[in-house]
């Protein structure tokens, strides 16, 4: 069982805290006349100079909470404070000292990438070079080209770049990696760790991949249903989950599963039904549970198949946190 | 004077006021304009067909001056339902298509202001439509068309006129969200207008009732203006009413696409 100890999920007093979010709730109407919370009371504060990464599926509410931050949308309640301005109240001077990527806008179809770095530069106080900005992201030889000529990675990386014009101090990426391939993920992942390590950017971003969240993020915020469920280091809701390793595996033939429970270090046994039934259960001692677990197996007649023995992840926090996986 | 420091050095210098905002806007319209090809022929190829067609048409018109017929009458006509079509319907869907690629949403993230996105939108076409402008007088008059009065004025006043569409399209597809949406109230729009502000057949042919009322549309008097200019020679001075009330839309148009615009929920 997770060991929950109360979190910093308190709204935060001092003002210092780059993004203090206190209480945001976004209601929607419903086709059929109910109504909808997408953000359901949703806390979190982003220190300056971290990496925050928002983990959560599709319909968690992290791109509403972050287009209300940005300016987007207005809450139906609550406040968040940027800097210290608070929004639907500061707007145009939050939005001069923040960059934002959203998820699915596109640019002008008939202007070339160095035209919209200087067109986005002509709105604010100050403005980064063009070139400067393309080539921090490996894209100056793209300078003269159209957004619909590049790949999926460049259009990202140029993305990113287009919420840096300004020089904000805070950056907001809306998936940044979905629909990419490894490779380009990869290399955006470098260019977000650029921009926090070597320009101090404090970057606030939501991810639907654990691996992104977990390699990237100094903090993981975990939401669900419109709220914050969770915030700690990557290695702190891990270590959390008290229980180190995982075990999934298949049997070749029927067996009385609850009664693997039973066995040494072995527990919280789930069917995952994914195709075929397997069974998804924490270890906390792997060198007694796995070679019992075998053997109970035989005592059965039958066999385990496809055992894949791992450390725990922050996929399974968030099993343990809100009972779903992220792939629901 | 202390030194810049490293960090503001490096920027490049803006302004980032709602002028320096709209400039860039503009510039950036203009660009768009130029590149989308299958736009550009469109802007040029309807109003010459139009020209063209009328061409072959004598409908007997009563009061012109000696030595006018159809043509010189209905170019004027011409020149503003070439305009409307394209500008209405063109801006129209323009802001219709940015709202549907999420373009109006990045924008409202940074600090322009809807004025100024405004004024860079309706400028950038403004500056194209005279290149139109000049192009349909000029082949009215390669086809015989008398035009008596001065050709720049005309295309001043048709300015003028497009400065009303083009805010019109604003206040009609300011919140529109999709690009089909933007078109039909475009459309739908333009239609009583062309009809009613006498661009093919003379005003005075219509019921007495309605033609008190026609005079204040916003079309009436930019044709007025430029018949009068076209066919007797008119100079500004003689275009006291027309002027009024095309001014008298020019802001009334302006406050309805300030009002009615919106880059997305507020």
């Amino acid at each position: 069982m997770m060991t929950q100890e109360p979190l910093t999920l308190a709204y935060p007093q001092n003002t210092d805290a780059a993004v203090a979010v206190d209480g945001l709730v976004k209601t929607y109407s419903t086709p059929d006349g109910g109504q909808f919370n997408a953000v359901d009371g949703m806390h979190f504060a982003v220190e300056s100079g971290e990496i925050f990464g928002i983990l959560g599926p599709n319909g968690a509410g992290k791109t509403t909470t972050l287009e209300i931050i940005e300016g987007v949308k207005p809450p139906t309640s609550g406040t968040a404070l940027v800097l210290g301005m608070e929004i639907g109240h500061d707007t145009r001077r939050i939005s001069e000292v923040i960059g934002v990527q959203l998820q699915a806008a596109s640019y002008f179809e008939h202007l070339r990438l160095g035209e919209i770095l200087e067109l986005f530069g002509s709105f604010y106080g100050q403005a980064l070079p063009a070139d400067q900005l393309l080539d921090m992201v490996g894209l100056l030889e793209k300078r003269n080209a159209l957004v619909r000529e590049l790949s999926g990675g460049q259009a990202q990386r140029f993305s990113i770049v287009a919420a840096l014009v300004n020089d904000p101090q805070i950056v907001f990426l809306d998936e940044p990696t979905t629909g990419l391939d490894p490779q380009a993920r990869r290399n955006l992942w470098d260019v977000i760790q650029h921009l926090n390590t070597d320009l101090g950017k404090t970057i606030v971003l939501t991810t639907h991949y654990m691996e992104e969240a977990e390699v990237l993020s100094h903090r993981v915020g975990i939401v669900d249903a419109g709220r914050m469920v969770t915030i700690d280091t990557p290695a702190g809701l891990i270590a959390g989950l008290g229980v180190g390793n995982r075990i999934e595996f298949g049997l070749d033939g029927p067996a009385p599963i609850t009664e693997a429970e039973r066995l040494p270090g072995l527990m919280d046994i789930t069917p995952v039904v994914n195709g075929t039934v397997r069974y998804r259960a924490s270890v906390d001692a792997p060198n007694l549970a796995v070679p019992a677990l075998y053997q109970w197996a035989r005592d059965h007649d039958t066999e385990l198949v496809d055992v894949n023995v791992r450390s725990a992840t922050l996929e399974d926090v968030f099993l343990a946190t809100t009972g779903k996986t992220l792939r629901d | 004077m202390t030194t810049a420091t490293a960090s503001t050095a490096r920027y490049r210098p803006t302004h980032g006021g709602t002028l320096a905002q709209a400039i860039g806007l503009t510039t950036a319209g203009l660009r768009m304009q130029l590149r989308d090809k299958e736009a550009l022929l469109g802007l040029a190829a309807s109003p010459i067909l139009f020209i063209l067609a009328f061409r072959l048409f004598d409908l007997p018109i009563q009061g012109l001056p000696p030595g006018a017929d159809y043509f010189d009458f209905v170019l004027p006509g011409l020149l503003a339902m070439g305009l409307m079509q394209l500008l209405m319907v063109g801006m129209a869907g323009s802001i219709a298509r940015y709202r549907e690629m999420q373009i109006l949403k990045r924008i409202q993230v940074t600090p322009v202001r809807p004025s100024a996105f405004i004024a860079g939108q309706v400028s950038s076409r403004l500056i194209l439509a005279v290149v139109k402008l000049a192009l349909m007088v000029g082949l009215g008059i390669a086809l015989g068309a008398t035009v008596s009065g001065s050709w720049l004025l005309m295309i001043g006043i048709a300015t003028a006129g497009n400065l009303v569409f083009l805010t019109l399209a604003f206040g009609v597809a300011g919140r529109v969200e999709t690009v089909e949406g933007a078109n039909n109230l475009a459309g739908l729009a333009t239609i009583p207008l062309m009809f009613l502000s006498g661009m093919f057949f003379p005003i005075e042919t219509m019921p007495d009732f309605l033609q008190t009322a026609v005079r204040y549309l916003p079309i009436t008097p930019v044709i007025d203006a430029l018949r009068a200019i076209a066919l007797e020679g008119a100079g500004i001075g003689d275009l006291g009413t027309e002027l009024a009330i095309i001014g008298a839309w020019i802001m009334a148009g302006s406050v309805l696409a300030r009002l009615s615009f919106r880059f997305g929920e507020e």
